[in-house]
């Protein structure tokens, strides 16, 4: 059978329909509550889609993070306090908007525009992987490891305000990731003597670890303020909703192509794409001045492109295995788990999987419009959950999920001290998200330095042989000089240490 | 918790020390340049790099070691912090011995009651349903096998 039908079936399977629809209400949920992150929803995700076969494990995380990032702009235009960090960047647009009555104008735009962001970034997700897998056909080793370290490089200088910081959060990453037997000579390295960590760390437990326990103790030492709902019952939020994208198409264009190129880059996550889009947007835009006091342009901007740097994100996660934000590189060691290695030969091993995937991309981002709908009406509801009952679930939650993974304690332990290590991060300006990645990406720059030192006899200058391999050096070494360089020059970072430590 | 930024530095030097003082009995790669040692020892470089520039940009910054924010001062905070955290290693002591349901019903009431403002009666609610759920979820239908503890007797 075609691998298009073949993967089709796969996706209309009710079962998998069905883990659709009740992961998109946990992400609207998850997202509609002040406090809770997509990168949260993710990793408490993880425990129940290992039990699921591939596709509908897939499809839980990406409809839930799609939802989790629109319904984020709910309570950032109801009650000024954005759901998820993406939504942080319009949300005093969005707030102002509500108070000059125009709330159901302002929360229709936010979930028409992230259905658009997203569904651009499913079509550029489905044309651009294939073609880049075919290319990366042809990488070997040396280029596998070129791209594995720029991915860190990105993670380091885009994401923070700190280099050093970041790159602090990029050491320790790699560093958990040499821990339990080396790959190339079975030396075991920094065990202690414990069987358990013989096998090395497991990253979901450090994952919820590091997004849910952390969160969790923030909200423990933080304010705990009750927020009271004020606005009147909502009406119809598609009204208006046309003449608002004729008037911005060539705006929601350009974010919709800039969320994406920015997911792409590793280390980078819907979160920055908001900051950054809103930012180009009001340096383009024809009345700047209104920008912050009510003006809808920075939201449709922003809005449609943190949504289509989710589907961005997952290019090089799909292609070369590499996540393009914290909630790819979750999803990364998902695939890993459920037999789906990513990387090009995810295209010609499974290429119905890979569709799959696609077809649940566009699927998740038109089904946002009527659960978006719901979710918006029923938030008054989603607000009243008190949140001191919440927390001690979603510890539960965490413990349990944590033990699932290999059933041992060993794992609820790791969640633990991975936990407070990121709170104290988080707290301080390192940045978590290039941790995660130096993670995930650990093993993959070992192992590829080691066969092309092996391959080259130690000849270092190997890596600069090959072509392609060629360039890529020396785009990382431009960027570590310009990196280096700006530190000295200290020039005022792309995002502050606020806006870093939030994601 | 705000801590500074030499402190830091200087725990990401020890580690690089540790991490030194290890990878040198990392056994060789016979008829190989690089082996099992040579990845940590770069990443405990690393680790000194930046454990060197912390310490000189934290003691130039001159903040105390350690501070609260104005946010955790508020009374009980670091208990309900501390409170939390132990509730996991309780978790962890008591996870055979009582099983999960007993233990998870345990720590939920507590927590909620204490974050809520002792609402016990309700609080309990939470912790009984909640341990329920959770356990229906992940022993029941995900086939975890969560420990019973005494209660095996009773259930399976």
């Amino acid at each position: 059978m075609d691998p298009i039908l073949q993967a089709f079936w796969i996706v209309i399977d009710p079962y998998n329909l069905t883990v659709m629809t009740l992961a998109g209400l946990f992400g609207m949920f998850v997202g509609a509550m002040p406090g809770l992150t997509a990168t949260m929803a993710t990793a408490l995700l993880i425990p129940v889609t290992f039990f699921m076969p591939p596709v509908p494990a897939v499809a839980a995380i990406v409809t839930a993070t799609a939802m989790a990032i629109f319904a984020g702009d709910i309570p950032g235009a109801l009650i000024r306090i954005p759901g998820t960090p993406s939504s942080a960047a319009y949300v005093a647009d969005s707030y102002k908007l509500t108070q000059k009555g125009q709330a159901e104008l302002v929360l229709g735009c936010c979930l028409v525009f992230s259905a658009i962001g997203g569904i651009f970034g499913s079509l550029v997700l489905a044309f651009a992987a294939p073609a880049l897998a075919e290319i990366s056909l042809r990488f070997s080793s040396f280029e596998f490891f070129w791209i594995a370290i720029f991915g860190l490089t990105c993670a380091i200088f885009i994401s923070t305000g700190h280099p050093i910081k970041g790159l602090a959060s990029v050491l320790l990453g790699l560093f958990i990731a040499t821990v339990g037997i080396d790959p190339t000579a079975g030396q075991p390295r920094f065990t202690m003597g414990s069987v358990e960590l013989l096998g090395g760390i497991d990253f979901i437990p450090v994952m919820i670890g590091m997004f849910a326990i952390s969160e969790l103790l923030r909200w423990v030492l933080g304010t705990r303020k009750v927020q009271n709902l004020q606005t009147k019952q909502l009406g119809s939020v598609f009204r208006g909703q046309w003449a608002l994208f004729l008037k911005y198409k060539w705006n929601t264009l350009r974010s919709s192509v800039l969320g994406v190129a920015i997911g792409f880059l590793p280390g980078a996550g819907s979160d920055i794409a908001a900051w950054v889009t809103y930012a180009i947007s009001k340096k383009f835009s024809k009345e700047p001045e209104k920008f912050g006091t009510g003006h809808i342009e920075g939201v449709v901007d922003a809005g449609a492109a943190n949504n289509s740097s989710l589907s961005g994100a997952w290019v090089p996660a799909l292609v070369f295995g590499i996540p393009g934000d914290s909630i790819t590189a979750i999803v990364i060691g998902v695939l890993y788990m459920k037999g789906l290695n990513p990387g090009p030969t995810l295209m010609l091993d499974q290429p119905e999987m890979l569709y799959a995937i696609f077809i649940v991309f566009m699927i998740a981002n038109l089904v946002m419009l009527p659960l978006g709908w719901v979710a918006i009406k029923l938030f008054r509801h989603v607000l009243k959950v008190p949140r001191e009952v919440l927390m001690p679930l979603i510890l539960m939650a965490c413990v349990v999920g944590s033990f699932a993974m290999n059933n041992t304690l060993f794992g609820v332990g790791i969640m633990l001290v991975m936990g407070i290590v990121a709170y104290f991060m988080e707290e301080n300006g390192f940045p978590i998200a290039p941790a995660i990645l130096g993670l995930v990406l650990g093993g993959l720059v070992e192992n590829n330095f080691m066969t092309s030192m092996m391959k080259a006899d130690g000849n270092l200058l190997a890596f600069f042989e090959r072509p392609i391999s060629a360039v890529l050096g020396v785009v990382v070494i431009a960027a570590w000089i310009w990196l280096i360089w700006s530190m000295i020059q200290a020039k005022p970072p792309l995002v502050t240490d606020e806006e870093a430590s939030v994601t | 918790m705000r801590v500074a930024d030499w402190v830091f530095g200087l725990v990401l030097l020890i580690g690089a020390g540790l991490i030194f003082q290890q990878a040198a009995g990392f056994s060789d790669m016979p008829g190989q340049d690089y082996g099992p040692a040579f990845v940590p020892s770069l990443i405990a470089t690393g680790f000194t790099i930046c454990g060197l520039v912390l310490i000189f940009t934290g003691i130039r910054a001159r903040a105390p070691a350690f501070a609260l924010d104005p946010a955790a001062r508020a009374p009980g905070r670091i208990f309900d912090a501390l409170l939390t955290l132990g509730s996991i290693v309780f978790m962890m002591l008591v996870w055979d011995v009582l099983g999960f349901l007993i233990s998870s019903t345990i720590v939920l009431t507590v927590l909620s009651a204490r974050y809520w403002g002792g609402k016990i009666p309700q609080a309990l609610l939470v912790g009984v349903i909640g341990s329920l759920v959770i356990d229906w979820l992940f022993r029941k239908l995900l086939l975890v096998p969560l420990p019973l503890g005494p209660l095996s007797r009773w259930m399976w």
